[in-house]
């Protein structure tokens, strides 16, 4: 029989209860001589049940918990370090190579200029998980004159926690309405607004055209070097009406 | 004194002896563009070339006209045109048959001269002229050379070049 452990202390039953005649209080006053094996055996029986409900609730609620837990760490783990913000499409994991469609990323340089990098698709591994690689990439960077200069490339690296991109294949940076610059390979460091070639590069201007084999942009368009068999042709404005420019692009 | 040459003069290019009509062709080892003042400075033996007209230098600095503000930055505007040149190093500068060399050089659009300063020679054909300072006129295409001035004129004994040979325009 179970021993009823702290021994029931019922309490005098207080005339209400009396009323309503619950069995319960009338039959322990007369029998209260002897310590009935079965007396506690009830609560017992009560805080059993309480237990086996709470531990089959927690049960439940635990097995939830972990497999949220689990689901939460496998799904976005990897994608939490990725670069700041960065819209995705459509994604597909193999191994640890994560490939995404239309990956878009935007952040902000230094001075607050933003920039934003498209792609037709990127693969990062989860490993180096800051490092994108990127094809078909079209990226835009703000400058400081508010205009914006656009770049295009077959592919390219984007490392996310330096900024910087470097890109290969027929490469072209242009702004609408200043120049038009191509070149094979490029790097880009979206932080110091700086972008640096060294391939044969040539430029197509407003009023002329340049050539050299290495270029180098510094702080966003402030200054621009060309180094290596420089060619430039400068178009000499027509002489007499002044107003009038010649902005002909001549192909090199 | 300056050996002026008859030549039917059309408005000057940059350089002596251009015409301006002719897009400037500039070779350098090395360029530096400089957006906010708008000046491209070429280094390391440096070309230019308009039509028949060469200049040569160690530097070559070209002066755009300032852009107006908004204008973007990192390339010069449409608008930009060269207001002055300024060439170091030793100078040539060559037009047809003359050739004068310098110290250095200056363009001034506005007085669309060239001037040549610091040991100048200027020599046409057979005949030398040196001085201190030579200052060409792109317009009258005019050289006139000055301070101490010492010219050599070699008589022609060639009897099919008279003395002033006219020089072909283009």
């Amino acid at each position: 029989m179970t021993k009823a452990s702290d021994g029931a202390d019922w309490r005098p039953d207080s005339p209400r209860d009396g009323q309503n005649g619950g069995l319960r209080g009338r039959p322990s006053d007369r029998l209260d001589l002897t310590t009935s094996p079965w007396r506690g055996a009830f609560t017992a029986a009560g805080k059993h049940t309480a237990r086996v409900r709470f531990l089959r609730g927690a049960m439940l609620v635990g097995a939830a918990i972990a497999i949220a837990l689990i689901l939460g760490v496998a799904l976005f783990d990897p994608f939490r370090r990725l670069p700041r913000n960065i819209s995705i499409g459509q994604v597909s994991v193999n191994g640890t190579q994560i490939t995404v469609e239309s990956p878009k990323i935007t952040g902000y340089q230094t001075d607050g200029r933003p920039y934003e990098v498209k792609a037709r698709s990127g693969l990062q591994d989860t490993t180096t998980p800051s490092i994108l690689e990127l094809s078909g990439i079209e990226a835009k960077i703000g400058m400081v004159d508010a205009s914006t200069v656009e770049v295009t490339a077959a592919h390219g690296l984007y490392d996310g926690t330096q900024q910087k991109m470097t890109l290969q294949g027929d490469v072209r940076i242009w702004n609408r309405i200043g120049y038009d610059i191509r070149t094979k390979t490029a790097t880009v460091d979206f932080e110091r607004g700086s972008l640096m070639s060294d391939e044969p590069v040539s430029v197509i201007l407003n009023g002329g055209t340049i050539s050299a084999n290495q270029m180098d942009i510094r702080d966003s368009g402030r200054k621009v070097s060309f180094e290596g068999a420089v060619k430039s042709l400068i178009e000499a404005d027509s002489a007499g009406t002044e107003s009038t420019d010649a902005p002909a692009h001549r192909e090199k | 004194i300056s050996p002026a040459l008859a030549q039917k003069s059309n408005s000057g290019g940059v350089l002596p002896g251009g015409n301006s009509k002719e897009p400037i062709n500039v070779e350098a080892a090395k360029l530096d563009y400089f957006d906010k003042e708008q000046k491209l400075v070429y280094t390391g033996n440096v070309v230019a070339t308009q039509g028949e007209s060469k200049l040569k230098a160690t530097t070559l600095v070209i002066f755009l006209t300032p852009k107006d503000a908004g204008e973007p930055a990192g390339a010069p505007s449409s608008s930009s045109q060269m207001r002055r040149m300024e060439a170091a190093g030793p100078v040539t500068v060559i037009s047809k048959d003359q050739i004068g060399t310098g110290d250095s050089g200056i363009y001034e659009k506005s007085e669309s001269k060239v001037y040549l300063i610091g040991n100048v020679t200027l020599t046409q054909g057979a005949n030398v002229t040196k001085g201190d300072k030579l200052i060409y006129d792109l317009n009258t295409n005019q050289a006139a050379v000055t301070g101490r001035v010492r010219s050599m004129f070699l008589p022609s004994n060639s009897d099919d070049a008279n003395h002033k040979k006219p020089a072909k325009t283009q």
